[in-house]
């Protein structure tokens, strides 16, 4: 369920400076910035479950999807900053504003509170597509442009794509899905040809031999996924990015809050639940402080910003 | 394992106790959300949904699917008794149950539409158990082309769904896709029609739409004409919801035609239950050989949607369960079920877990037989429900609708919506043009627009690609044919009535 | 009451017509157009624009070589249950659900065009009773009852 706005009044009125030594003061709500039932969802509510045993408060998993995941950030953006509403979202949330116009700043009307975990950057091909490894694909691709399936406009399999396209020196055309799963049975049909996207979207298929991994994105491969060839190996340049998951908060949250949030958050991903939900879906818990998650957010906005001017991708 | 194995653990697995208490419980949450406008069937799995981190993935997902497939049982009830659908799929049950209660048939109707639930759903379930590897393989092969024909064909019966004329039908049919523009278009992430609105970035709420356009209309020109005596008491006896044998003659094809074309659509992920009962509908219209009975009181025009709707319900479960492909965000939790616990979903679902498959489609089938036996009694106490005088039940019926509309995401703004719907549907119905092919127009059009939109970013510009597709040819050819059809039947019927007062 | 034209359908057609223009128009300011492959966020309501006008101006060109029936407009009705609704909307945020329900049952109560103040109050107690019971207590929405923050 959605959070009401009159409890969120009622916290305006009711908080003031909220402080990290009697947070929470009240139940804590859970922003999922999607519909339930993927995989954020799914990380979102295991976290939930363990956060309510920590802090001894109901947490509650509010979905509210749409636009890309920014309906729920700009939500998100409003709510006042004690804490008690919180995001849980995908790379989307760097990539979405370099093509939407929001309502709110990106870069200061959220907080940046937690990187929960990284994977890399697959790259998965349907039935439409000969080749099986990364380096016989772009001989393919040099052959005849191939269409490359995205799980929305502005999504991070959107960006991811449009990088590869650009660094790889690419011709192709980007096709936008409603979400992963879609994009993944386009590339069944073979109505699609490429989709890139995180682990935890694609890698079910790959087990089921729906669809085959080519690759990672990166300079080097991925630890947890050693028999895929990286795009650096390759001889493309300038892709250095993982796909994440991270927590945030609005806007302007005290520091000790945040350090407070952070520490009880890490606490949570230890449980099994969590440990078993990461390592079903090849993501590697997040160990960096709020501060470098800030700064690792804020870069790759910039780095997504500068590609949409490049490349022309425009909300229009 | 041949099928009677299957079957048999399947049976085992979904009577054990344990299973059967959540089957019940599901089914149960499932009729009254049904009943109860505005609350959808999405919204109450998520309620439920953290219940089932504690439940075996069996008994979770019998539960959330019976709250699925229960809803869509209930969902007529308010069509035909108040005019006012229960969820978007039995809209268009509102055409003929509402004028059937009226004419203190709503006995029988209600009857009539458990009936059709269930035969339509077991049919359904037939497919789903026999057919669900073949059609999984096929249906991935369906791309943006192949939809947005079959979508285009929907729109253009739809136009043709009333009565009334054909152009104002299709007039609806593109104010409904323009109204359905309105949000983030999906393709370029532009906002469209918002003007800076952002309760609109995600579009105009559709069950805002349907509650506005049918029930606040509805009321408007229903207050003070409604009269006690209109209804005859004895409408509200055992007796009367007792089909006539007419009733039954008329109902038969159109309950099977109606599953079949359910099964058809709830296979394809994307399109769902209100595609399939508006169809159904359409087809039953042209099929008739009285076509002037429909929107008065035809009960081919409950029984065939009804079936189609249910039978859309079961088999939606086909690319959720061996594909892992959800086609709605109510099957992607059903999916989210499945992983909390561990199971993927996929082709290899029904080998690795056979108990959970079998036991699930066993499960949809006693579902269904108890929401047989939980229906039919409670049609004695809803009928009485139109005894009651209308001047007390209006103010009801919109509270009702206010709260509906507002829990949908706590948004007063979802209250004004229905309130400018109420306007539009009053207006329109002062200046007779027809509420349904609007309201099918509003569901369809993103889909069509984007798939439209896709395809011809696949054509890579080249036109003759839509025809080249044996598939989407045909089905294009089919919807030039309705065209040409409806257009033909329209100038007859004007020759044969000179007095030029048809449309009213 | 039978017409010479048909007014009713002249002017549900200038209606369509003007607002498929509105549409269309605003689009075609707003949004990119594109070309076929490549289309634009406007393209689509554009099209989709025209085509409302087109229809409207068919609806109202037919109009007028048909015999038509004057359509009875209600009055207070509408504003009676529109009324409803808007106090709903406009209580339901600042005073809680309890208010919010009794007030729009009155005002859509005064469409019945008698007024029995007590008869009212009645019914209205009763569906507030109703949508505590089934909304707040059967379903569990979380819609504070009573509260104060005009």
């Amino acid at each position: 369920m959605r959070l009401p706005a009159t409890t969120a009044m009622a916290l305006i009125l009711s908080a003031g400076i909220a402080h990290a030594s009697d947070f929470p003061s009240g139940n804590v709500t859970i922003i999922v910035p999607y519909s339930p039932g993927g995989s954020t969802d799914l990380v979102s509510r295991q976290l939930a479950v363990d956060l309510a045993e920590i802090w001894g408060v109901s947490v509650i998993v509010e979905n509210r999807p749409g636009a890309g995941s920014m309906v729920g950030t700009t939500a998100l953006s409003q709510a006042d900053p004690d804490g008690r509403t919180l995001l849980v979202n995908t790379a989307a949330a760097s990539t979405a504003p370099a093509i939407q116009s929001l309502p709110f700043d990106a870069e200061t009307d959220v907080t940046p509170i937690k990187l929960l975990g990284q994977s890399a950057y697959v790259m998965v091909a349907g039935s439409g597509v000969e080749s099986d490894t990364m380096s016989e694909f772009l001989e393919e691709a040099a052959a005849s442009p191939k269409f490359f399936a995205t799980a929305g406009v502005g999504s991070s399999s959107h960006f991811a794509a449009e990088l590869f396209l650009q660094q790889a020196g690419v011709e192709g055309d980007i096709i936008h899905f409603s979400g992963g799963g879609d994009a993944n049975t386009n590339l069944m049909g073979g109505h699609a040809d490429i989709y890139v996207s995180n682990t935890a979207s694609v890698i079910p298929y790959v087990r089921n031999e729906q669809v085959k991994a080519l690759g990672v994105l990166g300079p080097q491969r991925d630890a947890l996924l050693p028999d895929l060839e990286a795009s650096g190996e390759l001889g493309i340049e300038g892709i250095n990015i993982n796909a994440w998951l991270g927590m945030f908060g609005p806007g302007g949250m005290d520091p000790d809050l945040v350090a407070r949030i952070d520490a009880d958050v890490s606490t949570a991903m230890q449980s099994d639940g969590f440990q078993a939900l990461l390592e079903n879906n090849f993501i590697v818990g997040g160990e960096s402080s709020p501060e470098e998650f800030a700064a690792q957010y804020l870069e790759e906005m910039q780095l997504w910003r500068d590609l949409a001017e490049q490349r022309g991708i425009e909300a229009n | 394992m041949d099928i009677f194995a299957n079957l048999a653990l399947g049976l085992g697995t979904a009577l054990s106790p344990y299973n059967l208490l959540y089957c019940f419980l599901g089914v149960f949450l499932g009729t009254i959300i049904g009943v109860i406008p505005g609350i959808g069937v999405l919204a109450a799995i998520s309620m439920l949904f953290p219940i089932t981190f504690h439940l075996e993935p069996t008994a979770a997902l019998i539960m959330l699917a019976g709250i699925w497939y229960g809803t869509t049982y209930g969902g007529s009830t308010a069509s035909i008794l108040l005019n006012i659908p229960g969820s978007p799929s039995s809209a268009v049950t509102c055409l003929d149950g509402y004028p059937m209660a009226r004419q203190g048939r709503g006995g029988v109707a209600l009857l009539m539409t458990t009936l059709a639930s269930f035969g339509g759903a077991s049919i359904g379930i037939v497919v789903l158990t026999s057919f669900s590897p073949v059609i999984a393989k096929y249906a991935i092969y369906i791309s943006s082309a192949e939809y947005f024909a079959l979508m285009l064909l929907g729109l253009v019966a739809a136009a043709t769904i009333t009565n009334g004329s054909a152009i104002k039908g299709l007039a609806m049919v593109v104010l409904g896709l323009l109204l359905a523009t309105v949000g983030m278009d999906s393709q370029s992430g532009a906002q469209r029609f918002t003007f800076g609105n952002l309760e609109l970035m995600d579009g105009l709420s559709i069950v805002a739409l349907a509650m506005g356009l049918f029930g606040v209309s509805e009321i408007v020109a229903s207050v003070r004409r409604i009269h006690p005596g209109d209804v005859d008491p004895k409408s509200a006896t055992w007796a009367a919801m007792k089909p006539t044998r007419d009733d039954v003659r008329r109902s038969w094809v159109p309950l099977f035609r109606g599953a079949g074309i359910g099964s058809f659509f709830g296979a394809m992920p994307g399109t769902g239950p209100s595609l399939a009962a508006f169809m159904s509908y359409a087809v039953e219209h042209r099929m008739s050989r009285t076509p002037e009975r429909f929107g008065k009181g035809a009960i081919e025009g409950v029984v065939g949607p009804e079936s189609a709707n249910n039978a859309a319900d079961q088999t939606a479960f086909i690319p959720t369960l061996s594909l892992g492909i959800p086609g709605s965000p109510t099957m992607a939790l059903m999916l989210g079920a499945l992983m909390i616990h561990g199971i993927n979903p996929g082709p290899n679902l029904i080998s690795e877990q056979p108990g959970l498959f079998w036991g699930l489609v066993m499960s949809f089938w006693i579902g269904n037989l108890l929401l047989l036996i939980l229906n039919v009694p409670l049609i004695g106490l809803w009928v009485r429900l139109l005894m009651v005088p209308y001047r007390m039940m209006y103010p009801a019926i919109l509270m009702f609708i206010c709260i509906g509309a507002y829990s949908v995401r706590y948004s007063p703004f979802d209250v004004f919506t229905v309130l400018g719907f109420g306007m539009l549907g009053y207006a329109m119905r002062v200046f007779s043009l027809p509420p349904a092919p609007l309201l099918l127009g509003f569901v369809l059009g993103p889909l069509v627009e984007t798939h439209f939109r896709r395809a011809m970013i696949m054509a890579r510009g080249d036109a003759m690609y839509f025809l080249e597709r044996p598939f989407t040819a045909t089905v294009l050819a089919l919807t030039v044919a309705v065209v040409v059809w409806s257009i033909w039947a329209g100038l007859r019927r004007r020759a044969r009535d000179k007095s030029g007062l048809l449309d009213q | 009451m039978v017409t010479k034209r048909d007014y009713r359908d002249m002017v549900a057609g200038v209606l369509l017509l003007l607002l498929g223009l509105a549409a269309a128009w605003y689009a075609s300011e707003n949004y990119r157009i594109g070309t076929v492959t490549r289309m634009g966020a406007g393209m689509v309501p554009l099209a989709l624009g025209i085509m409302l006008a087109g229809l409207g101006l068919v609806v109202m060109v037919s109009g007028w070589f048909r015999k038509g029936i004057m359509p009875e407009v209600r009055v207070l009705t509408p504003i009676c249950i529109f009324g409803s609704i808007a106090v709903f909307g406009l209580m339901i945020q600042p005073f809680g659900l309890l208010p919010a329900v009794l007030a729009s049952t009155t005002v859509a109560s005064l469409a019945e065009k008698e007024f029995r103040p007590l008869r009212i109050l009645l019914s209205g107690l009763v569906l507030c009773a109703a949508a505590w019971g089934i909304f707040v207590f059967g379903i569990g929405l979380s819609i504070p009852l009573l509260s104060w923050k005009p």
